[in-house]
């Protein structure tokens, strides 16, 4: 472990939870923010689609088929220049294939996959949505006069409205998460020098009481050292008496002590 | 080697050859002259990168001069014929269970164009299996469909229609609207148009809008016919005075007339496609195998310096569908 | 001063210096409370901006739809007059408005004032309607006004919604955070203290032959290089001892036998075998304590839950998952696999021990995940649904035998409730914030994108089980074989938690909270997120039990007491319904279901070991959590079929009540047979 104090590493702790919860908690409410607001756009273009749907169901109830309903282009036009954002709107047949759309090109061709309802579900599924990239889509679905699904609209929108909403909420929440982190961390720098003052106390008396030149401690024990001294005493002591007895032998011998060899050599 | 330099000159012409020779001729029978359907016919082959020799015979309003255009073509043996009108189409092809090699078209698959209702006429056993290398469109959308749309207009109990007796597409179309009235529960007031020295009467039709408004119809339905087609300012123009709604299933009486509204198709598109189907024929698909269809673009025209005078309005959800003009 | 040799217990540490406990324990408790404290300050201060950006951003877009409605309709009023219709000879209005207002409950009523006319359809709410009012032109500066009276309930809604969002948000948050505080605490804060007091309680024992390692240069390593000096020191001391012994004996032949037994009473303090220079350090054996398993379940049972709220529409939307089956295939699957993989799970857990398994277990829960995120047929999606089950059922019979068998630091067997409430509340914090956190995740980064963070974080949690977790619990010599199943279902106790208790507990939750309550909600005219806020009242409920629940079974000593008297208040609880309007009784009985379950969840799983300890001792302890789970999964299978068959016989509400009479039958059954224990 690195020499970094114990406060610091506790003001850390702290400051990485801190910080771990406010991008946790900006991060989830951005993106439920965003899907409200995606929810709401595909609301207003879900009704132009549908509204467009039941326009076209109306001519289809005189009898014609899809394909025959002049008006149906002109219509689109219209309601595309209405509501802002709209890229683009398209109808198309039962087979996928494109009858009208305010982009000329499209027409004639199948529609994109990605486009139409989800695989696997139902053909009589009325509203559908994607996401598309660059655009986002809602989807109608047509029934003729018998019930049966006759084709479908489908309403391209602009994302770029909901990305100005969302860069806002997220700038005002980053400015609020910036600010609040600046003062927690130093509360948190602050509580961690506070918490651990007591402690650090008491390691530096422990070290302290162990720093005595001889081993043994001036004055009584720092509380919940008592043991350890003991024992450091204890195990000292027997070290003592276990020294002076050898001393005392070695000594108490003829030649027992460190210069015994030498004078019997000499 | 110099064979094998001729065959190579032979492969490369050989394209060009081709595109010579596989330049297709089709037969133009008209009845008053080249006008917007043959436009779309043309312009639609030629969008599709066919450039067709078009032999042009007008018949100037009258069946008279088909006869000999039917022996020229018989002749001629053209790729296609393109046959404008009901009444063409019947002097020229004749019925499809009374063939007669000597008066009609032999051999030469026939696209129509501007014809009404091709079974009522008998011009074809069905629009699915015609019976015979005729195939077109049909520029009329059916008789249901247009009901629906004047109901859609103002729901009526009492409509009335008049019809040329000489021509069999008029007639065919009341029939079907007096079909109609027993099972959708309204009366339909229809009377022909009476004939002076076998023609009818274009002097009298100010006197019928007059009857029929008396005896309390609330719409007029205008079928589509030659004769009435060529005296449509004058019918209109009653149905305006007498204050009659007039709907009409073709696009002059609402476009150049002052007809109220109608289920029309623009005759542009018409032609184009009929180009569309003188494409498969051309292509080598057998001219009676194709399905006589009605999927070209229908418009629902409302007229409304007409529905001014007449203080009659269509509902705010039709609008929303229908074209003004 | 001398005494008798001293014994060296080398792991009574606690007994010997109670101060340092306690000290650990404020300290902990001060660092706890000051980051919640801040943790709230912080969150609750981000959320309150988010609710102000709520109203100035997101608020006025719910109006839109209404506007949009109301220009396209005065679009067609305008266009009918500018082609030449009078503006009070306009035809069919009624049914024109009239067909705007049908099916639009957000609408109340329509109304257009023209010069001269007023045509309104619908009926206006009095009070708190909301009117919006879009200008019509009419042409030659004459203007008409078309008002849209929108029902406020449905905005109401919404908003009230978004804010319940941002509550859920805040709530997600804290739990989190306090898992990883709770990992980061116990590495940062406990071990230091750990250390010291440890090497301080060999030392105190007398015990001269360990010394601390990896020590750091804050104050606690200060202190234990100074201890380690000490010791040191001691070593060096015994060393010259021992030479001044050998001195003696070589030169003083005499003085042999006076000083061998000085050397002796040296000896018998305690050191180290080797009087070599460097004695041996004792390597210190990993800390047992259950919060060491707690942050690696947490993370995978997070990494799990991510993809709970969109399985069916993904599964749907593969090739060959048509609208009706495809939704239930891959969570039957699950289930299935995870019932059949668990006993075999748990002879795995004897043989190589409970963190070996979990790490283990990880790598078939990322494998399935990454093939879930590449599936592109229904088939491939079901097989990387199985391959995760068999990654689950291993993790989690895993740590349930590493924490019975870690009763942590308070002692034996009484610990083994609190040790099982970590389990549980691990899982069910995991399973919060995974659900919260996966449904928001998947639409930013897609299904395929979600699965791949649920592969690195259950990665990450085999990493981390196998830095921090003991690998020697779980461990034992006997496996168990096929007979250990026999044997436990003869057992009378065990049958009775299985069949009494565990199974009826499951019935209950899947049966009425996961498919009865959505269903009658719905009906009560609930939207989908205020279904989904009920249905997490049971979560919520449940987690503040947990730990009453595990006190229960460890300081009153009454486990069964706590699983009967459960299963009798869930009883209760669901014939509720019976007395009380649906729209109280319903919300009521699923909080007291997750109280009561709360309560009972940590013993269920804390009274194995005790209640058959035979049994245990013959097949361990694993395989028997291996049948309890497969209990379970009989019960979480059979509720909603059994709760939907009794609907549609019966009604919901006499569905309820069986559902409550049998948990109140299986409580009693279990009062009187499983009391033995």
């Amino acid at each position: 472990m690195n020499a970094v104090p114990f406060a610091a590493r506790l003001a850390a702790v702290m400051v990485a939870v801190l910080l771990a919860a406010s991008a946790l908690t900006v991060s989830m409410d951005y993106l439920r923010f965003r899907r409200v607001l995606r929810t709401q756009a595909d609301l207003v273009y879900q009704f132009v689609a549908n509204d467009l749907a039941g326009a076209i169901e109306d001519s289809l109830n005189l009898g014609l088929p899809l394909a025959a309903l002049q008006a149906t282009e002109q219509l689109i036009g219209r309601r595309r220049a209405a509501e802002a954002g709209t890229l683009g709107i398209g109808v198309f047949d039962p087979a996928g294939a494109v009858l009208f759309d305010t982009d000329r090109f499209r027409v004639g061709n199948l529609l994109p996959p990605e486009w139409d309802r989800p695989r696997g579900a139902p053909g009589s599924q009325t509203e559908w949505r994607a996401d598309l990239g660059d655009a986002y889509l809602v989807g109608a679905g047509i029934t003729n006069a018998f019930g049966q699904p006759a084709g479908g609209v489908v309403v391209r929108y602009d994302p770029a409205g909901i990305e100005t909403r969302m860069n806002a909420i997220l700038l005002a929440m980053l400015r609020t998460a910036l600010l609040a982190l600046a003062g927690a961390g130093a509360l948190a720098a602050a509580a961690a020098v506070l918490l651990t003052r007591r402690h650090a106390a008491w390691l530096a008396r422990a070290t302290a009481q162990l720093d005595a030149p001889t081993g043994v401690p001036a004055g009584p024990p720092v509380p919940g050292t008592e043991a350890v001294m003991a024992a450091i005493a204890h195990t000292g002591a027997v070290l003592d008496a276990a020294e002076a007895e050898l001393m005392r032998l070695g000594l108490g011998a003829p030649d027992a002590d460190a210069n015994g060899g030498a004078q019997r050599a000499a | 080697m110099i064979g094998r330099r001729l065959v190579l000159a032979g492969g490369l012409c050989a394209p060009a050859i081709a595109r010579a020779a596989a330049r297709p001729r089709i037969a133009m029978l008209l009845w008053r002259g080249w006008e917007e359907a043959c436009d779309g016919f043309r312009d639609y082959l030629h969008g599709r990168g066919i450039e067709a020799e078009y032999i042009v015979r007008d018949a100037g309003q009258t069946t008279a001069p088909i006869a000999g255009y039917v022996a020229e073509l018989n002749r001629m043996r053209p790729d296609l014929a393109f046959v404008w009108g009901g009444s063409t189409a019947l002097a020229a092809l004749g019925r499809h269970d009374a063939p007669d090699p000597g008066r009609f078209l032999q051999g030469v698959p026939a696209v129509l164009a501007i014809v009404s209702d091709p079974v009522g006429a008998g011009l074809v056993a069905s629009l699915d299996a015609p019976g015979r290398p005729v195939t077109g469109t049909i520029y009329v959308a059916p008789i249901e469909v247009q009901l629906r749309a004047i109901q859609a207009y103002r729901p009526f109990r009492r409509i009335a229609t008049l019809f040329n007796p000489l021509e069999a597409s008029s007639g065919a179309a009341v029939q079907a609207l007096a079909g109609l009235a027993g099972r959708e529960g309204f009366v339909l007031d229809g009377r022909p148009v009476p004939l002076v020295d076998g023609q009818p009467q274009a002097a009298a039709l100010y006197a019928m809008v007059r009857d029929f408004k008396a005896a309390g119809a609330e719409w007029l339905y205008i079928p589509p016919d030659t004769f009435l087609n060529d005296q449509r300012n004058v019918l209109t123009a009653a149905a305006l005075e007498q204050g009659l709604p007039a709907f009409s299933a073709t696009e002059r009486f609402v476009t150049y007339s002052s007809g109220l509204a109608g289920l029309v198709c623009r005759y542009y598109n018409i032609g184009q496609f009929a180009g569309f189907k003188a494409e498969q024929v051309l292509a080598g698909t057998p001219a009676g195998s194709i399905p006589i269809q009605t999927l070209t673009r229908f418009s629902l025209l409302v007229r409304m310096s007409t529905a001014q005078r007449l203080d009659f309005y269509p509902p705010l959800s039709l609008l929303r569908y229908a074209e003004a003009v | 001063m001398q005494t008798g040799a001293r014994s060296v217990r080398p792991d009574a540490i606690s007994d010997v210096i109670p101060g340092a406990a306690a000290m650990e324990r404020r300290l902990i408790l001060g660092v706890a409370g000051v980051t919640l404290l801040l943790l709230v300050g912080v969150t609750g201060v981000i959320s309150r901006t988010a609710l102000r950006s709520f109203e100035q951003e997101v608020r006025p877009e719910m109006g839109r739809e209404a506007a949009a409605i109301g220009a396209a309709a005065a679009a067609q009023i305008e266009r009918a007059v500018a082609l030449g219709v009078p503006p009070d000879r306009l035809q069919g209005l009624e049914p024109f408005l009239g067909g705007i207002l049908a099916g639009r409950p957000m609408l109340d009523s329509i109304t257009l004032d023209l010069p001269g006319a007023r045509t309104q359809v619908g009926t206006p709410r009095a009070g708190r309607a909301q009117d919006i009012a879009v200008p019509v032109r009419l042409g030659a500066g004459a203007a008409g006004t078309l008002h849209l009276g929108v029902n406020p309930q449905r905005l109401e809604r919404s908003a009230r919604d978004s804010k319940w969002d941002i509550a859920v948000v805040l709530l997600v948050a804290l739990l989190a955070t306090v898992e990883v505080l709770a990992l980061l605490a116990d590495r940062t804060v406990s071990l230091p203290l750990r250390r010291v007091e440890r090497l301080q309680g060999r030392i105190a024992a007398g015990d001269w032959a360990v010394r601390a390692q990896a020590v750091g240069g804050d104050a606690a390593g200060r202190y234990l290089a100074r201890l380690n000096g000490v010791v040191r020191r001691m070593n060096e001391r015994r060393r010259h001892v021992a030479w001044l012994a050998g001195e003696v004996m070589r030169e003083a032949p005499e003085a042999r036998g006076p000083a061998r037994a000085a050397l002796a009473r040296v000896e018998a303090q305690g050191f180290a075998q080797a009087a070599g220079f460097d004695a041996p350090v004792g390597r210190e054996a990993p800390l047992r304590s259950p919060a060491t398993a707690r942050a690696p379940l947490f993370l995978y049972v997070l990494a799990e839950q991510l993809s709970t709220s969109f399985v069916p529409i993904y599964a749907r939307s593969l090739d060959g998952g048509g609208w009706a089956l495809a939704a239930g295939l891959p969570v039957a699957v699950f289930a299935g696999v995870v019932a059949l993989a668990s006993p075999s799970g748990a002879g795995l857990v004897g043989q190589r021990g409970a963190r070996g398994v979990l790490a283990l277990g990880c790598v078939p829960a990322a494998a399935g995940y990454l093939l879930a995120a590449a599936a592109e047929s229904i088939g491939v999606f079901m097989l990387a649904r199985a391959v995760s089950a068999v990654g689950y059922a291993l993790i989690t019979i895993a740590c349930q035998a590493y924490l019975v068998d870690a009763p942590g630091d308070t002692r034996g067997e009484v610990g083994r409730g609190r040790s099982m409430a970590v389990f549980v509340m691990a899982a069910m914090t995991g399973a919060l914030c995974g659900t919260a956190i996966g449904s928001v995740l998947a639409d930013r980064v897609g299904y395929g994108g979600t699965f791949l963070v649920s592969a690195a974080l259950s990665l990450a949690a085999g990493v981390l089980a196998l830095r921090t977790m003991d690998g020697a619990a779980g461990r034992r010599a006997a496996v168990a074989g096929s007979g250990a199943w026999r044997a436990a279902m003869a057992h009378r106790g065990f049958r009775a938690l299985v069949l009494c208790a565990a199974v009826p507990a499951k019935l209950v939750l899947t049966g009425f909270v996961f498919t009865l309550c959505p269903l009658v909600l719905l009906g009560l005219g609930d939207t989908q997120p205020e279904i989904g806020r009920q249905v997490m009242l049971y979560a919520g409920a449940m987690l503040l039990t947990v730990r009453a629940g595990a006190w229960v079974a460890d300081r009153v000593g009454a486990p069964a007491a706590a699983i009967a008297w459960a299963g009798a208040a869930s009883g209760v609880a669901l014939l509720l319904p019976l007395v009380l309007p649906l729209a109280v009784a319903v919300p009521v009985a699923i909080a007291v279901v997750g109280l009561a379950q709360g309560v009972a969840s940590a013993p269920m799983l804390a009274v194995v070991p005790a209640l058959c300890p035979a049994l245990v001792a013959r097949v361990g302890v694993a395989p028997l959590y291996g049948y309890l789970r497969v209990g379970e999964r009989i019960g979480s299978i059979a509720g909603p079929l059994v709760a939907a068959g009794l609907a549609a016989a019966a009604g919901f509400t006499a569905a309820v009540a069986v559902l409550g009479a049998v948990s109140l039958v299986s409580a009693g059954a279990y009062w009187v047979v499983g009391r033995r224990a």
